[in-house]
């Protein structure tokens, strides 16, 4: 899975690497627990329940540590490939074999949660350096999220979403899966236990809704 | 209460989603009342969904991956886009996205302004730009690549320099590299010698100027879609008559890992051979014992890393291992590779000496020129293809069948996907015009069947046949196929194609292509630009597309699932025409099997075809399904015809339209040797359907040729032993012939299939009143009666039955109501059902059917 893999090495060879003399602060992140996210992720498949609830802290710290420490070492120019280092951390971490498909998206489903979770809290303190440190005036960049529109904000996505799980809380969860975690619509249909139908209706409301939340908010100039 | 409100809000919203624009104000107007908040709040969601384009459509995961540098994208994360240059303009070009980066540089997909064509754009990174070697590297890259002029060499454009940052401009290339092909296992001999060929043609170009590429490796081959190679990152190249005063040193750290047990057993050691920038020159595995030693370096290293390409090629493992980097060095400087012939005993022989000679030690013991080596592989290459005589002779013409790829996968869902690759190829192949490709259903009669080759040649009357398998997991596609000839049993070509799922379309056109070129057909004829029609580029929605087929194809309970799956690709693309066509025909299904009362769905079934056909008028299926609703909607005969028409003339190995356009268009028109000319073709296009057969005994039977029809539907039921129509076919005619009682254990055995369809109790009632049981007659129509309190029966078939049961009166209120609804039973059998003289006994029938146009 890993794209540094260039050539695995046949059972009992062993690898060599040939590294940069400086690793960067991905690998450095993953080795410290992957492992143990490994054999959490066995131990899950082979019928442990509990081993997905020990499993989320420890994801939510891997990609929350590894997005942090790159950002402290670069400037705030940075926080566009923030989200392509989670992404592939993330990747790393699911790409796992051998899961059936409903763990795996029910593990996404999971995943989708602590996503939302490390985004929302990555742009919140972009924003309070922004105020404090007088940082140069560089929208996090959600134009990677929303295609060619306004960067609309993150934060802002965020809290509408909490008002709309509020009022549905079924179709804020779609959202989470669909947009934070990438479920295809079977997917999140089987997650959640309901028709792909249904998911679909859920879909095109929340993305509606949502899409009305934040054009009102963008003229509003909140 | 709030959640009321909301959800009377959803149900609105979607509500009036279904409609028609003009008509959403009316019915919130009606639907809301007095409510003015209600009515604009869901006016407001309908305006902002008018707006909403691909808001959170794309997510922020498994984003695709389609670029310059395949997936090194994913693995580059590390290689950080520190520039910030997307979305920014680089002199006159406009950054639009990054596609890649090593250690030696960063990739962008970039807009030419001026030229308005894309192209990639090249920079080193921060860090290395201040190493004035990077720099130079860059530099000379482009003035090597520059020199070269081969259509297997990335072009150069132009070199520039902005803000004090310098950077390459180049062709953008869409596919993959080479390591992204070879990831697990072999690629095909032949296809991987085209690639190898190619990239000795280039290099020996380059060669011929005086250039040394000196890295060549998988990641720097790039294969096109079309499955060219283009050599990249001439970044090492060298003029050879510099390279004396350039030795190099290795001046790498060498970090010596151990695999961790766990990663070990992952399959995913922490194995990474990278150029160090301005440190290492050249990827350690590929180079040369002379590269390794910093000796002098010429074209013949190029050779030996070419030679190590192709060994890893060919057996995905490479000739020279070792658990350190020390024991690689080793291995390279002494080791001989273990023979491709004892890892692969299928490769011939001559593969094995050309790489002996490529691998030598000693650069003066290899081939002296890449020419050389060129030459050598396209000798080999021809060895392994010769011409394909034993197809093209076996018949009239170039022949194939393509047999139902194998699901590799558990999943049920990847079964319809296997099915869809297999029925996308076949209509592929069928667009070509000198190529005879056996039909979907016939090919399907295989599926699950070990039946040798040559029976499956002969039956088809096909001289080659195509075998295949599809697997995917998640997104990842592994498609492979082999072609292969039914005379002897030669594998005339065979591929693995290693893919993401939004390479499907692709793939499937490159094997239809291969075949071709395989069979020596011209693909002059065909006008489309590309043999496979991609329909969306929803994946999705692709999915629940080949679902649906496959639900349409068992007809039956599958119609309403098919329909929902129809929905939801649609839903999830309103652009999908093809989608539409087939939610236009499950509509002309479920109302002509009585599924759904057909006035509930009249205007659904026309308007979805009408939607299809404007958004892409070339799709036969949505003319097809058109004429299917103007015939047993509308009864406008002649636009059914007229649709039936167009759809044969874009698709004429369509044998739903010509089968449809026989019993249903000419039929109807009392145009019986047409009926059965085109029934005909049907059956000799489809010879192993089931359905085409069923088909043609209806058309004789409606002319009357009673002995032909019993044959035809005896063996349609051979065909087809699960065919629904096959044994009314045959009851019809056994009956019409007066063998009432074969007809009543024909139509016995028709309600044995799940359902008891009505369409066999009305035939049982009729026969057994023509057989002289009333009784028996009066039973069957009463069980129908009770159901038709139940559930929709069609009102025709009660008809027929009351009608035996001697009830005329309810008879013609039955007639009328069908005649009311536009029953489609009436449509299609309102002349020909056995037992319709009983009705036309009544004179307000005939004039039922005069008003329908059917005399």
């Amino acid at each position: 899975m890993s794209g540094q893999v260039e050539w695995q090495a046949p059972t009992g060879y062993g690898s060599f690497a040939v590294t940069r003399a400086e690793p960067s602060g991905l690998e450095g992140a993953m080795s410290a627990s992957s492992s143990e996210i490994t054999q959490l992720l066995r131990a899950w498949r082979d019928g442990h329940d509990g081993a997905l609830e020990r499993l989320m802290p420890l994801v939510y710290q891997e990609l929350h540590q590894a997005a942090r420490r790159h950002m402290a070492s670069e400037n705030s120019a940075q926080t566009l490939q923030t989200t392509a280092l989670v992404n592939e951390l993330y990747l790393r971490l699911v790409d796992f074999p051998e899961i059936s498909w409903q763990n795996r998206a029910h593990f996404f489903a999971v995943c989708s949660k602590v996503m939302r979770r490390i985004l929302v809290d990555l742009a919140r303190s972009r924003r309070a350096q922004k105020r404090g440190g007088g940082a140069e005036d560089l929208p996090f960049d959600e134009k990677l999220f929303f295609g060619a529109r306004p960067s609309w904000d993150l934060l802002a996505l965020d809290e509408a979403m909490n008002r709309l799980a509020a009022l549905d809380p079924r179709k804020s969860q779609v959202v989470e899966m669909r947009f934070f975690g990438g479920l295809s619509v079977e997917e999140t249909a089987g997650v959640l236990k309901v028709s792909p139908e249904t998911v679909l209706r859920d879909w095109r409301l929340s993305r509606v809704w949502l899409f009305r939340a934040l054009s009102a908010e963008a003229s509003d100039g909140i | 209460m709030e959640s009321e409100r909301w959800h009377r809000v959803e149900q609105l919203y979607h509500t009036a989603l279904e409609l028609a624009e003009g008509e959403r104000t009316a019915f919130l107007g009606r639907s809301c009342g007095n409510d003015d908040e209600l009515r604009r709040e869901v006016e407001s969601l309908l305006a902002h969904d008018k707006r909403i384009g691909d808001f959170l459509e794309i997510g922020l995961l498994r984003k695709k991956v389609n670029t310059l540098t395949g997936q090194e994208m994913l693995s580059d994360g590390t290689a950080s886009d520190n520039l910030g240059l997307v979305g920014k303009r680089v002199s006159h070009y406009r950054v639009l996205e990054k596609i890649g980066g090593g250690g030696m540089g960063i990739v962008y997909k970039a807009e030419d302004t001026r030229l308005g064509r894309s192209v990639a754009l090249k920079f080193l990174p921060d860090e290395v730009a201040r190493n004035s070697r990077a720099l130079a590297s860059l530099r000379r890259e482009a003035q090597a690549a520059s020199a070269l002029n081969h259509p297997n060499i990335c072009t150069i454009y132009d070199i520039g320099e902005d803000e004090g940052r310098a950077f390459i401009a180049m062709e953008f290339l869409d596919g993959t590299t080479l390591k992204h092909l070879i990831l697990e296992r072999p690629i095909g001999l032949e296809r991987l010698l085209n690639i190898v060929i190619e990239v000795a043609d280039a290099l020996s170009t380059a060669h011929c100027k005086g250039i040394v590429h000196r890295d060549i490796k998988p990641t720097n081959i790039f294969v096109t879609e079309l499955g060219h190679a283009k050599v990249l990152d001439f970044g090492l190249a060298k003029f050879t008559d510099r390279a004396a005063a350039d030795t190099e040193r290795i001046t790498a750290t060498l970090t010596l890992t151990q695999p961790s047990p766990v990663s070990g057993e992952m399959g995913s050691g922490p194995l990474t051979t990278q150029t160090q920038p301005g440190a290492v020159m050249g990827t350690l595995p590929y180079m040369s014992p002379e590269q390794l030693q910093s000796r002098r370096v010429d074209h013949r290293s190029d050779i030996f890393s070419l030679g190590v390409l192709l060994y890893e090629m060919t057996t995905a493992v490479r000739p020279f291992r070792g658990e350190t980097a020390v024991e690689l060095l080793a291995a390279i400087l002494h080791d001989s590779p273990k023979p491709v012939t004892e890892l692969r005993p299928e490769l011939p022989a001559a593969l094995e000496k050309i790489l002996d000679r490529c691998l030598a030690k000693e650069a003066d013991q290899r081939y002296t020129s890449m020419m050389e080596v060129r030459e050598g592989l396209n000798r080999l290459r021809h060895r392994i293809a010769p011409g394909l005589g034993n197809a093209a002779t076996a018949g009239a013409g170039p022949s194939v069948a393509v047999m139902p790829f194998a699901s590799m996968s558990a999943d049920p869902e990847n079964e319809f996907f296997a099915d869809g690759v297999t029925e996308e190829i076949i209509n592929a192949l069928a667009r070509i015009e000198d190529l005879h490709v056996a039909a979907r259903t016939s090919a399907f009669s295989f599926k699950g069947k070990h039946v040798d080759l040559r029976i499956i040649g002969e039956r088809l009357n096909v001289a080659t046949v195509l075998e295949g398998s599809v697997r995917r997991a998640g997104d990842r596609l592994r498609i492979t196929a082999q072609l292969v000839n039914v005379a002897d049993g030669y594998h005339l070509w065979s591929e693995r194609y290693d893919r993401e799922m939004h390479d499907i379309f692709a793939v499937q056109d490159e094997i239809a292509r291969s075949i071709a070129s395989r069979l020596k057909v011209s693909l002059e004829n065909v006008k489309e630009r590309s043999l496979v029609r991609a329909g969306t580029q929803n994946l999705e929605a692709y999915q629940f597309y080949l679902k649906g087929r496959a639900l349409l194809y068992r007809r039956g309970a599958g119609l309403p699932r098919a329909l929902e799956c129809f929905h939801l690709a649609v839903a999830l693309d309103p652009e999908y025409a093809l989608a539409w066509a087939d939610v236009a025909d499950a509509y002309n299904m479920l109302a002509f099997y009585g599924v759904i009362r057909p006035d509930a769905i009249r205007a659904k079934a026309k308007d979805a075809a009408t939607r299809a056909i404007t958004l892409d008028p070339s799709v036969a299926e949505a003319h097809n399904a058109l004429a299917a609703a103007y015939i047993l909607n509308d009864w406008d005969w002649s636009r059914g015809e007229h649709e039936f028409l167009r759809a044969l003339e874009l698709n004429p190995r369509s044998i739903l339209a010509r089968s449809r356009y026989a019993l249903w268009s000419l039929t109807a028109g009392g145009r019986f040797d047409e009926s059965i000319a085109q029934a005909e073709e049907s059956a000799d296009l489809d010879p192993l359907s089931g359905y085409a057969a069923t088909i043609l005994a209806f058309a004789y039977y409606t002319a009357g040729k009673l002995t032909e029809a019993i044959q035809t539907a005896r063996h349609a039921m051979e065909l087809d032993p699960d065919s629904f129509l096959a044994p009314l076919g045959l009851a019809f005619s056994l009956h019409s012939q007066g063998q009432c009682e074969e007809a009543i254990a024909v139509t016995q055995a028709g309600l044995a299939m799940p359902g008891r369809h009505p369409m066999f109790m009305a035939e049982l009632a009729v026969t057994y009143a023509d057989w002289g049981k009333p009784s028996d007659a009066k039973s069957v129509h009463a069980e129908l009666s009770a159901r038709a309190a139940r559930e929709y029966v069609s009102p025709f078939l009660l008809a027929l039955s009351a009608a035996a049961a001697g009830e005329i009166g309810d008879s013609m209120r039955f007639a009328h109501l069908a005649f009311e609804i536009r029953d489609p039973q009436l449509s299609v059998f309102g002349k020909y059902w056995p037992g319709t003289e009983r009705l036309r006994e009544d004179p307000s029938f005939n004039k039922i059917l005069e008003s329908m146009g059917l005399k």
